[in-house]
């Protein structure tokens, strides 16, 4: 079985998801034409036409839709010969994209692609897609539907998470952040956007609010406490969860992962392709999984999927060297440091999503090309990305820097 | 059932006129229908038509004991199926169609007429409109969820259709169900006049370029009302409530196809829920079994004044509702002082009811007015009836029943509000005890429908009859029981607070015993229950319930026992804010002292917590019925639903065995005999029942 090795990765810096964020006039195709050229840049990879181009998005409609990838491509004035597809796992999707991608060399059935993924919240909101979750009745009952940040809050309820533990690990993803920004240890991988004149959109992280204190924090009303106890889905819950007396609203929108806008692709390949291209593979792309539980709590499953991403890779959590948790909310990340008993040493060392934001599609990919960085920047050398995923699902990919050492 | 006439001009008007009072949609109607629209349509000679009722009303809906003798989704189908096929023929026959309604249309009659290119109500007060399914746990099936939203827009029809609600004729003109409304004696000129002017009518969502009027259930607002209006309904209700989850599955799939996929879709589910356990529990509940708990006697004059003994809660609120039937009310107190005290509380009540708009403030006054409050049994002398409602003690109960027989006329009718002591013990203090019956008010007495009525041995038909005579003046739905200790529905309610206190004792948090009891569809759980009831005084009812020897539902019960711990650590209820829950401005949260209290020897099982809270009431509802108590079990299964709030679509305890049948309840009984205590060993009419594969109710 060929390996997949990881010869580069880009993204955009991350703009707010709003009408004010710096990338909204773009166009999410805008997005994924700038990682794209970027990457084509760096590597070249465009000489040898890869097989596809994979990309994952969340909402995948509007004009993040009918293939963003395909359509990226052209954007980006690449080959028309190189082909492009779409997956969708919600806030797993970039993973996704980088697992099919690496599945398929893993396979023989490619030897080079990019995966990717691009995601406009500003524009599409997340769930914009429509679909039973949410809107069909039946399946709600079924299905015990609730909103993500319900079940944050109830997640955070069980584990017995307070208001101030929250906030104190949204402090400390700010602070990291911030010092990862300063000391330029994104500097590798976050290309600058520029429009259509080569006006500058964004060259930062825009989410961010360096300097965020616990005490900050702590004044923030509950985001979800409405919705919870006006809404009725505090009830919900404890339909499923009867052990509930109250449901804890202790996530805020400065403890949970920020609405923004960006885009991130990384070139994924055989050993045989990078030589060609005249690339060194930066990383091994050593095992993936898949991980999924009750959709009512639906947070925790990355937990299970690390487990058993390292499983595969015949590896232990203890010889880990570090994780990317997706911080959607900052209870998820407390919640897989309990249940792995992983500490905050090897978690997210220069912040996360809590601090610079989650776009949705491109997260996946921006977790992984961040430790990458961080492994290489350290001298360390195995590292895993995961991500919890909307109705009750975990994505874990597990890397390994090649030849040790920097 | 319908026939055709001419209107004069090429109008036909088909005039329905069903068997019985109002104009029930049969299936045979429907075929009926079906065959005079098919003959009209091919009449090239017709230029409009306009339908309209022989009877008071338009027409009622479709017929529900058709509906119950349906087994299978397909038997629903077949009999809507003429019906939806003759309205499209009607809306599509390119020629205008008009309801003449002429009074009350409801359910199918007012698909029928949303089916017409026009509808023309006569101007009267007393018709209703709308779609009230929902209410017996169905839901819209001849179009209805699909042609209204297509007509008022998604949000406006799902407020009607979700709730049941119908509206009257000037609502329902302003909410777009009627589009005019004349004189009744112009009904059928003001239609053949629409008709006139329009002679190319169709239905607007038959146009080319029609867009669907409001929310769209494609667009983030329209499914972020699906959402909300969802989780509003299941927050309620639980799961329990199918039809609503089936209405809104209808109006976001039904309205993004065309109208006949939109029935399509309704169809099916229409057809699914009329078949389904939960709608045919509610049908059997709320529709055959309360007409059957109506009391028969109507009220005449030899009862006119009744005296109420006690002014507490119960006996004002007795004396309320009295005086609200018309009745003129004598209300004894111990003291004068407490006599003033009923009065206000009555005028306060009455107060309250005028600011819901419920009264008027002269009939607050005229209904206070009734009522003479008094510290003399005097004030009895003239009653011709009187209802006792003081301390729940045998001694003080007595005491009041022989001054009473003393100051009474003799021969009238004395009863007590006892919810628990045996009505012939109670008449031991009485020289005729032929003139004593038990009226069991539920709390609060103007809010409650249910009365459980107790024949004792000696009660005499007079007695009987007068107790049912004030049930029917007050608007109540009745259970007549036979005598013993709690009578039924004590009994029952006794035997679920006697487990959740058990439960409590083997370390359940008491979120666990009310989340799960709610999640079934329970107005309240056992826990807080038992905090609103108080601990010392639910202590006292559970002790006085094991009688002289421990009945079977109390074998191996840990309630009193716990319920004493309780009361001595100062964990009194509700009314200090200290019970099983500490009580804040922000809400209730588990004691933290019931873990020391009540160390979990091992963990029950949810699944567990939750059949021993349901199949404790079944076993002990079979038990009431088993020892004669209790007359038959339709009567206790109403009783259950409006007495102590147990979940309609599970159609109540005896409801409860036929939907798992007996057979597994017998098997569970058993388990939990093994696993809990022999208070689960299932009564013999049970077993007998699960060995013959019987059931509580045939429909």
């Amino acid at each position: 079985m060929p390996d997949a090795y990881i010869f580069d990765s880009v993204r955009t810096p991350r703009g707010k998801g709003r009408a004010s964020g710096a990338l909204h006039t773009l166009s999410p195709i805008d997005l994924g034409a700038t990682v794209l050229s970027a990457l084509d840049e760096r590597t070249r990879f465009s000489r040898f036409g890869p097989e596809d181009v994979i990309f994952g998005c969340g909402d995948g409609v509007n004009d993040q839709g009918a293939n963003i990838a395909r359509s990226s491509v052209l954007h980006a004035g690449l080959p028309d010969t190189i082909p492009g597809s779409t997956v969708s796992r919600f806030c797993a999707s970039g993973l996704d994209a980088v697992n099919a991608a690496a599945a398929r060399v893993m396979a023989g059935q490619a030897d080079l692609l990019v995966a990717g993924g691009v995601e406009m919240m500003s524009i599409i909101p997340i769930a914009g897609t429509g679909g039973p979750n949410g809107t069909d009745a039946i399946f709600n009952d079924e299905a015990h539907f609730t909103p993500l940040g319900e079940a944050a809050d109830l997640l955070a309820t069980l584990c017995g998470h307070t208001r101030s533990d929250v906030d104190a690990f949204a402090a400390m993803s700010q602070a990291r952040a911030a010092a990862a920004w300063s000391e330029g240890r994104f500097d590798l991988s976050v290309v600058p956007v520029h429009d259509a004149n080569g006006v500058l959109m964004l060259d930062h992280d825009e989410h961010m609010r360096p300097g965020t204190t616990a005490d900050d924090l702590a004044k923030l009303p509950a985001a979800f406490k409405a919705m919870g106890e006006k809404g009725g889905f505090d009830a919900v819950v404890r339909q499923r969860y009867p052990q509930v007396a109250k449901v804890a609203h202790v996530h805020t929108a400065g403890n949970s992962s920020g609405i923004v806008d960006g885009a991130a692709a990384m070139l994924i390949g055989t050993a045989e392709a990078g030589r060609r291209l005249g690339l060194k593979p930066r990383a091994v792309i050593r095992s993936f999984a898949n991980a999924a539980m009750d959709p009512c709590l639906m947070l925790a499953a990355p937990a299970d999927a690390t487990t058993r991403c390292l499983a595969r890779a015949g590896r232990t959590l203890r010889d880990v060297d570090l994780f990317e948790v997706n911080e959607a909310f900052a209870s998820v990340v407390l919640h897989f440091m309990e249940r792995t008993g992983v500490g905050s040493d090897r978690i997210n060392v220069n912040g996360g999503a809590i601090a610079m934001g989650h776009p949705i599609g491109a997260t996946g990919v921006m977790l992984l090309g961040t430790l990458l960085d961080e492994l290489e920047r350290t001298g360390r050398e195995s590292g895993v990305a995961t991500l919890c995923v909307g109705m009750g699902m975990g994505v874990a990919t597990c890397i390994e820097r090649v030849g040790g050492g920097s | 059932m319908i026939s055709r006439t001419d209107l004069g001009g090429g109008v036909a008007l088909l005039t329905i006129e069903t068997a019985g009072p109002v104009n029930t949609l049969t299936k045979a109607f429907n075929h009926a229908l079906l065959r005079l629209v098919d003959e009209i349509v091919a009449d090239d000679a017709v230029t409009g038509i306009v339908i309209t009722s022989a009877k008071d009303g338009f027409a009622a809906g479709g017929d529900l004991d058709e509906l119950r003798a349906a087994r299978t989704p397909a038997d629903i189908t077949a009999i809507v199926a003429p019906f939806l096929a003759a309205i499209r023929k009607l809306e599509t026959c390119g020629r205008p169609v008009v309801a003449a309604l002429n009074g009350t249309a409801l359910g199918g009659g007012y698909e029928l007429a949303l089916g017409c290119h026009r509808r023309i109500a006569a101007d009267r007060p007393d018709a209703v409109f709308g779609l009230p399914e929902a209410g017996l746990g169905l839901m819209p099936g001849a179009g209805g969820t699909q042609r209204l939203p297509r007509l008022i827009g998604m949000q406006a029809a799902a407020d009607l259709i979700l709730p049941g609600r119908t509206l009257d004729t000037a609502a329902a003109l302003k909410a777009g169900l009627v589009d005019a409304v004349v004189p009744a004696g112009e009904l059928l000129k003001a239609c053949t006049d629409w008709i006139a002017a329009n002679p190319g009518a169709t239905q607007p969502f038959d146009r080319k370029g029609w867009t669907l009027p409001g929310l769209d259930p494609n667009t983030v607002e329209g499914r972020h009302f699906l959402t909300g209006a969802w989780a509003r309904i299941r927050a309620k209700s639980a799961a329990t409530n199918e039809a609503a989850t089936a209405i809104l599955h209808v109006l976001h799939h039904g309205l993004e196809r065309s109208l006949d996929a939109g029935i399509a879709v309704e169809t099916r589910q229409f057809a699914r829920l009329a078949v389904s356990t939960g709608a045919r529990n509610r049908m059997r509940v709320l529709h055959y079994g309360t007409r059957a708990a109506r009391p028969s006697v109507k009220p005449d004059r030899s009862l006119r004044r009744i005296a109420v003994v006690g002014g507490g809660q119960m006996g004002t609120g007795i004396a309320y509702a009295a005086a609200l039937a018309g009745l003129s009310v004598a209300l004894v107190e111990a003291s004068r002082e407490k006599a003033d005290e009923a009065r206000g509380r009555i005028a306060a009540l009455a107060e309250r009811q005028v600011g819901r708009g419920r009264l008027s403030s002269d009939e607050a006054a005229a209904l206070v007015g009734r009522i003479e409050t008094s510290d003399s049994y005097d004030a009895t002398a003239d009653a011709d009836m009187a209802i006792e409602a003081v301390f729940e003690r045998l001694d003080v109960k007595q005491d009041v029943l022989r001054k009473l027989d003393a100051a009474m006329r003799p021969g009238a009718t004395i009863a007590s509000n006892t919810s628990t002591i045996p009505i012939g013990s109670l008449a031991t203090a009485l020289g005729d005890p032929s003139r004593m019956v038990g009226m069991h008010f539920f709390a609060p007495v103007e809010v409650m429908k249910l009365l459980e009525i107790v024949r004792a041995d000696a009660t005499s038909e007079k007695a009987l009859r007068d107790a049912r005579m004030i049930a029917s003046a007050m608007r109540k739905t009745i259970l007549t029981v036979n005598d013993g200790l709690g009578f039924y529905t004590s009994r029952v309610v006794s035997s679920l607070s006697s487990e959740g206190m058990t439960l409590v004792a083997e370390g359940v948090p008491p979120q666990v015993i009310d989340n799960l009891m709610t999640t079934a569809g329970f107005a309240i759980g056992a826990a807080t229950l038992a905090d609103l009831t108080k601990i010392p005084l639910l202590k006292d009812i559970l002790t006085s319930m094991s009688g002289a020897g421990a009945p079977t539902s109390m074998q191996g019960s840990k309630a009193v026992d716990a319920l004493a711990k309780l009361e001595a650590a100062g964990r009194v209820g509700r009314p200090t804010g200290q019970g099983l829950f500490d009580y804040a401005e922000d809400g209730a949260a588990p004691w933290p002292g019931l873990a020391a209290m009540f160390p979990a020897a091992s963990t029950v099982p949810h699944e567990d917590v939750r059949s021993r809270l349901l199949v404790t009431q079944s076993l002990e509802a079979v038990r009431a019925l088993e020892d004669g108590v209790l007359n038959d079990p339709l009567s206790g299964d109403v009783a259950a639903v409006l007495g102590w709030g147990y979940p309609v679509h599970l159609g109540g305890p005896f409801a409860y065995i036929d939907g798992v049948g007996a057979s597994t309840i017998v098997d569970q009984a058993r388990q939990l005999a093994r696993d809990y205590g022999p208070r689960f060993e299932p009564p013999a009419l049970l077993v007998r029942m699960a060995r013959d594969g019987d059931r509580f109710h045939a429909l």
